[in-house]
């Protein structure tokens, strides 16, 4: 009877044999899983990237586009410097000497298709990358009747600079999918409108 | 029975290694989503806070009436300079209340930045603590106040008559035509008076005279516009050197274009004759005009004002009437009183400091 019992209590080789092959399911179904939470996990985090990013670049644009054409002498000054589809310069006397030649008083935005880089510039200097990844970049202008100023290639002329009272601009962006079965990459999209204050 | 009892423990553990597994993943992805939270709360309160701030700002932009300076708004809430409030920006109805609801609220100084140039600083704040500043340069416009070709503080009696008086509110040149005005500022309403009740009043009276009444708005062109200190224009015209005209006037001529001045009938002003004249011509009583009158610059009356059949008046400027105890506003016969920026500006040169001007905003700044 012990004999027996010793026996038994041992695996036998079938036994063995379903219980690897138990695990080797359970693992696999365990790793599909955690894979997919992982991949899901880092998805979410790279459209959270992807967002933060356009909102916050779209945030600070708009903060130097409203103060186009402020002066602190309280002068007339010619807010709106360049106007096109994917380029703008706008310009401010901050300190109020009767020039735009301080610093972040004459300030364009533009986007550059070749490296997909919304691009800023102060000053009239060379502009420099402030956002990766960017695949659009589009303003558009409007009188105070609202009605559209299309620009033409070299952008909008002066007369029509001086009459543009809001502009509305388009952001967009797209990261890598960090998964590698998803083929599209990662876009966020914003938009808002920008009211001119000043006169 | 002793075999089962073996594999339990295993699941267990198998159970624990799984769980062990996701859960730094699961708190991972919890902080992310707490963060992108916080982060689009605060952008949203941010947002928020700019157009409180706004609200602020325009609220009391709308509040600064048409004038001369900006003292009365330097003095503060009590209205007296050098005072602990001077620089709090003078509500009419007090301190702001929270706006839009409790959670927001804005304040608004001023400061002067040079004579006739304001510093406005709205401050507002809301949600989880944001703030926003934004601070705009207040002055007077260059051009002065008018609120209409024709302005009366009351409606108890007024009348268009029968013939073809005209009111326009389109912007001539002295020399213009009632019927085609060259002007290039901005048309103002033909008629206006301070009371939404009385404009709806005159709407209603005049609706079959939408030809005579043509300017800025809907046709009949009428509207509310800020109260005119009427009586005050008149105080500080009688301060100035004028010249008094007699009640009856059969031939006068009081002032041209090249050299306005400012006229006071101290009672009635009965015109039976040829009156001319450019500048500011103030009558305390009964303007009554059964012959021609040609004016250029601003007309102030502070009684009635009757028109005859007989009568041809033109004016080009401006024509303002205060509450009177003498009800009437009769403007029958020919002609016309048409807006002119170009007579008004004129009228404002020759007596400087004199009309009111309204309050525009000459600079813009998000400080904070």
């Amino acid at each position: 009877m012990t004999l027996g019992r010793s026996n038994h209590c041992g695996a036998s080789l079938v036994e063995l044999l379903t219980s690897m092959l138990f695990v080797s399911i359970l693992s696999a179904i365990s790793y599909s899983f955690a894979r997919a939470a992982l991949m899901s996990a880092r998805v979410q985090e790279v459209k959270s990237e992807a967002q933060e990013m356009t909102v916050l670049a779209l945030d600070m644009l708009v903060r130097e586009v409203r103060m186009a054409g402020f002066s602190a002498a309280a002068a007339p000054l010619t807010g709106v410097r360049s106007a096109a589809a994917a380029r703008i310069e706008v310009a401010c006397d901050l300190n109020g000497d009767g020039d735009v030649a301080d610093s972040n008083e004459l300030i364009a935005y533009s986007y550059d298709p070749q490296t997909h880089q919304l691009m800023r510039a102060t000053g009239g200097a060379s502009p420099q990358p402030l956002v990766r990844n960017v695949v659009a970049l589009h303003f558009a202008f409007f009188d105070a009747d609202g009605i559209e100023l299309v620009p033409s290639g070299e952008g909008l002329p002066a007369e029509h600079r001086r009459r543009i009272r809001r502009i509305d601009v388009q952001l967009s962006a797209e990261l890598p999918n960090p998964d590698p079965l998803a083929g599209r990459p990662l876009a966020s999209t914003v938009a808002t409108s920008v009211q001119l204050r000043n006169p | 029975m002793i075999g089962s009892a073996n594999e339990g423990g295993s699941a267990m553990v198998a159970a624990l290694g799984f769980t062990l597994l996701l859960l730094p993943l699961g708190a991972f992805v919890a902080l992310q989503a707490r963060m992108d939270l916080l982060i689009q709360r605060n952008l949203r309160a941010e947002i928020e806070v700019f157009y409180v701030a706004e609200a602020g700002l325009e609220h009391a932009v709308a509040e600064i009436a048409p004038g001369t300076s900006f003292d009365a708004i330097l003095a503060g809430p009590d209205r007296a300079l050098g005072t602990a409030d001077d620089g709090v920006f003078p509500f009419s109805e007090g301190p702001p209340a929270p706006f839009p609801t409790a959670s927001f609220h804005y304040d608004v100084h001023i400061t002067q930045r040079r004579a006739g140039v304001l510093d406005l600083i709205s401050s507002s704040g809301g949600r989880t603590g944001a703030t926003k500043v934004i601070s705009a340069i207040l002055t007077r416009s260059r051009l002065p106040f008018t609120p209409a070709a024709f302005y009366i503080d009351d409606a108890s009696a007024f009348d268009l008559g029968s013939s073809d008086f005209m009111l326009s509110g389109l912007d001539h040149r002295i020399t213009d035509r009632p019927t085609a005005p060259t002007g290039v500022a901005a048309a103002v309403p033909a008629l206006a008076t301070s009371r939404t009740a009385i404009e709806a009043q005159l709407r209603q009276r005049l609706i079959d005279n939408s030809g005579h009444l043509v300017g800025a708005g809907e046709s009949p062109s009428i509207a509310t516009t800020p109260t005119v200190d009427v009586q005050s224009l008149v105080s500080a015209c009688a301060q100035r050197p004028h010249v008094s005209v007699a009640p009856a006037a059969v031939s006068m001529a009081l002032g041209t274009v090249d050299a306005p001045q400012i006229a006071i009938a101290a009672n009635d002003l009965e015109v039976t004759g040829q009156l001319t004249g450019a500048g500011i011509l103030v009558v305390r009583g009964t303007l009554r005009v059964t012959g021609n009158f040609a004016f250029t610059g601003l007309i102030v009356a502070l009684g009635g004002i009757v028109f005859e059949p007989s009568s041809m008046v033109q004016v080009a400027g401006a024509f303002w009437r205060a509450a009177s105890h003498d009800p009437r506003v009769h403007l029958d016969g020919h002609g016309a009183v048409a807006y002119s920026s170009a007579a008004l500006a004129a009228v404002d040169d020759a007596f400087p400091g004199l009309l009111p001007h309204p309050v525009v905003i000459a600079g813009w700044q998000e400080m904070l």
